[in-house]
C-alpha cells in the first residue's frame, strides 16, 4: 500500500515536505497497523474533500493520497477538526512512521 | 438530561432539522458558556444555528443579555491533562487558585492564559474571551510529539513539540495570548478564517499576544522584540522565533523548517489554497501595519495602537473583512479616539500605505 501525506497551516503555518510511504518497505506489525487504520477509516469510501462546517483557528489541513495494492486508489483533503477519530488516528500514525 | 440524549438531540439539530428545538435556548445559553468543555462547542454551535433559523439579528448580544456573568476581574482558570490522547478536554489537573503542579505545561498553561485575562481586564476592561467571565479552559499534552495549539471554538489546546523542530507550545506567553485571541475574535469580529479575513484573524491574534508579552515585561514599542513565538524553535533550528513583526518574512531559515514565507507588503502577497488560502503567512501584512503604527507613536504599544485596534476589532469589522477595510477601519478609529488628522491617525494612515493596503 503506497501513502502520501501532506500538512498545511497550523499555528506554525508551515506546508511541511509530503511524507510517502509504502507499506511494503515497513516492518510487518507497522504495515498490518497502517493497513488496519486504512480500513478503520472507511477511507476509499470518503468524500474527497472533508470541510469543517466551523473551522477551529490553527488547526492543520492533510492531503491524503492511498494507492491499495488491488489498483484501488483514492485522494481526499481534510481539516484535521473534521477527521473522524479513526481518519485522526490515521493521520498521526502516518506522520509518526516518517519519525521513526 | 441524560448527557447522550443531550448530545445526540443536539447532534439532530446540527444536522438540519428546522426549528424542532428539543433543548430549550435558555439552557443551551448556559450550557455553551459554564457547562462540560466538551459540551460548550457544541451548545455554541446548536444555538447559533438555531437562532439564526429563527431569524435573531444580534444572537451574542441576546446570548449575553440574560446570561449569568461572573464578576469583572475574576479569573476562572482549568486545565486539563490530556495524557497524550485526542479525547478533549482530558483529565482536570488544576483549577483556579489551586496549587501548582509538577508539571510545567499544566503551570505554563495556568500562569499564561491567567497573564492574557488580566491584560485584556486591565487594559481594554474585557471580562474574559467573551466579556462575559467565560472559564478559561486549556488541555495539555495533546496527543504524542505535537507541533502545534490550537483555539477549537471552547478551549485552548496544547501539544508537546517533537523536541527535534518544535519545543512545547504553552512555552511562549505569546502564543497562549495568540490562541486565546482567537476566542475574543470569535466574539467580536468573527472574521472568517480564510482568505484576507482569515489573515487578519490571524494579525489580530500575534498583535494582542505580542502586546500580553510587551504587558507583561513591562516593554515600551521599542524596547519589544515584535517576534512570535520566540523560544519555541528547538536547539539546532537556524531561527529566532516563528514569526517577525517588525521584519516579516526573516523569523527563521532552516533546512527542516523552510524560510519564513511571510510577506511585509501587499505586492508580496501570497496566493494559493494551502493553509486556508495563507492565513499564517499574509498576517504579516497587518502584523507590520501594527508595528508601524505602535513604533511611530512609541510608548506602550496597548496605550494608542492597541486601543485602535481592540476597537475596530469590537466596534467596526465584520466577518467578511479585507486589509482596506481593516485599513479603513483603523483609520476611522484613530480618527474618533485621537482625533481626526491626529498624528494617530496619521500614523495609522501612514502605516498602511507603507505595507501598501492603502494608497
Amino acid at each position: 500500500m503506497y501513502i502520501k501525506l501532506t500538512r498545511s497551516g497550523g499555528f506554525a503555518g508551515i506546508t511541511a515536505p509530503s511524507l510517502e510511504v509504502d507499506t511494503a518497505s515497513l516492518p510487518k506489525s507497522d504495515a498490518r497497523r497502517v493497513e488496519a487504520l486504512v480500513a478503520g477509516a472507511g477511507f476509499f469510501d470518503l468524500p474527497e474533500t472533508l470541510q469543517a462546517t466551523r473551522q477551529q483557528p490553527d488547526r492543520f489541513q492533510y492531503s491524503l493520497e492511498v494507492a491499495r495494492d488491488d489498483g484501488r486508489k483514492h485522494s481526499i483533503i481534510c481539516d484535521e477538526e473534521a477527521a473522524s477519530e479513526p481518519l485522526l488516528q490515521l493521520l498521526y500514525a502516518v506522520q509518526k512512521l516518517n519519525r521513526k | 438530561m441524560k448527557k447522550s440524549r443531550l448530545t445526540s438531540a443536539m447532534g439532530q439539530l446540527q444536522a438540519g432539522c428546522p426549528v424542532c428545538t428539543i433543548i430549550p435556548s435558555h439552557m443551551l445559553r448556559h450550557l455553551s458558556q459554564y457547562g462540560p468543555a466538551r459540551l460548550r462547542e457544541t451548545a455554541f454551535q446548536t444555538l447559533q444555528h438555531s437562532e439564526r433559523l429563527r431569524g435573531q439579528r444580534d444572537m451574542l448580544a441576546y446570548l449575553g443579555a440574560v446570561a449569568l456573568s461572573t464578576p469583572a476581574g475574576a479569573k476562572r482558570r482549568t486545565i486539563y491533562d490530556l495524557a497524550h490522547s485526542t479525547q478533549l478536554p482530558g483529565t482536570l489537573v488544576r483549577d483556579e487558585g489551586g496549587p501548582k503542579s509538577k508539571d510545567v505545561q499544566i503551570n505554563e498553561a495556568y500562569d499564561y492564559s491567567g497573564a492574557t485575562y488580566d491584560f485584556y481586564s486591565k487594559v481594554f476592561g474585557r471580562n474574559s474571551v467573551d466579556n462575559r467571565g467565560m472559564r478559561l479552559d486549556s488541555s495539555v499534552h495533546y496527543y504524542t510529539d505535537f507541533d502545534n495549539a490550537f483555539w477549537n471554538g471552547a478551549q485552548m489546546v496544547y501539544g508537546d513539540g517533537d523536541g527535534v523542530i518544535f519545543q512545547r507550545f504553552t512555552k511562549c506567553l505569546d502564543v497562549i495570548g495568540h490562541e486565546l485571541t482567537h476566542g475574543v475574535t470569535q466574539y467580536e469580529a468573527g472574521l472568517a478564517y480564510q482568505g484576507q479575513p482569515g489573515a487578519l484573524n490571524e494579525s489580530f491574534s500575534d498583535v494582542f499576544g505580542s502586546m500580553v508579552k510587551q504587558w507583561k515585561k513591562k516593554q515600551t514599542a521599542d524596547q519589544a522584540d515584535w517576534l512570535i513565538g520566540e523560544g519555541l524553535l528547538a536547539k539546532g533550528i537556524n531561527g529566532v522565533a516563528l514569526r517577525s513583526m517588525k521584519a516579516p518574512g526573516t523569523a527563521y531559515n532552516d533546512p527542516q523548517l523552510g524560510k519564513d514565507p511571510q510577506p511585509a507588503h501587499m505586492k508580496d502577497y501570497v496566493k494559493g489554497s494551502a493553509d486556508n488560502g495563507g492565513v499564517h503567512t499574509n498576517s504579516g501584512i497587518p502584523n507590520h501595519a501594527f508595528f508601524l503604527v505602535a513604533a511611530a507613536l512609541g510608548g506602550s504599544s496597548w496605550d494608542k495602537a492597541g486601543k485602535i485596534w481592540y476597537d475596530t476589532l469590537c466596534n467596526i469589522l465584520q466577518p467578511h473583512a479585507t486589509f482596506a477595510n481593516a485599513a479603513n477601519g483603523t483609520i476611522r478609529s484613530a480618527g474618533i479616539l485621537f482625533g481626526v488628522a491626529s498624528k494617530e491617525q496619521n500614523a495609522v494612515k501612514s502605516a498602511w500605505q507603507q505595507v501598501g493596503v492603502i494608497k
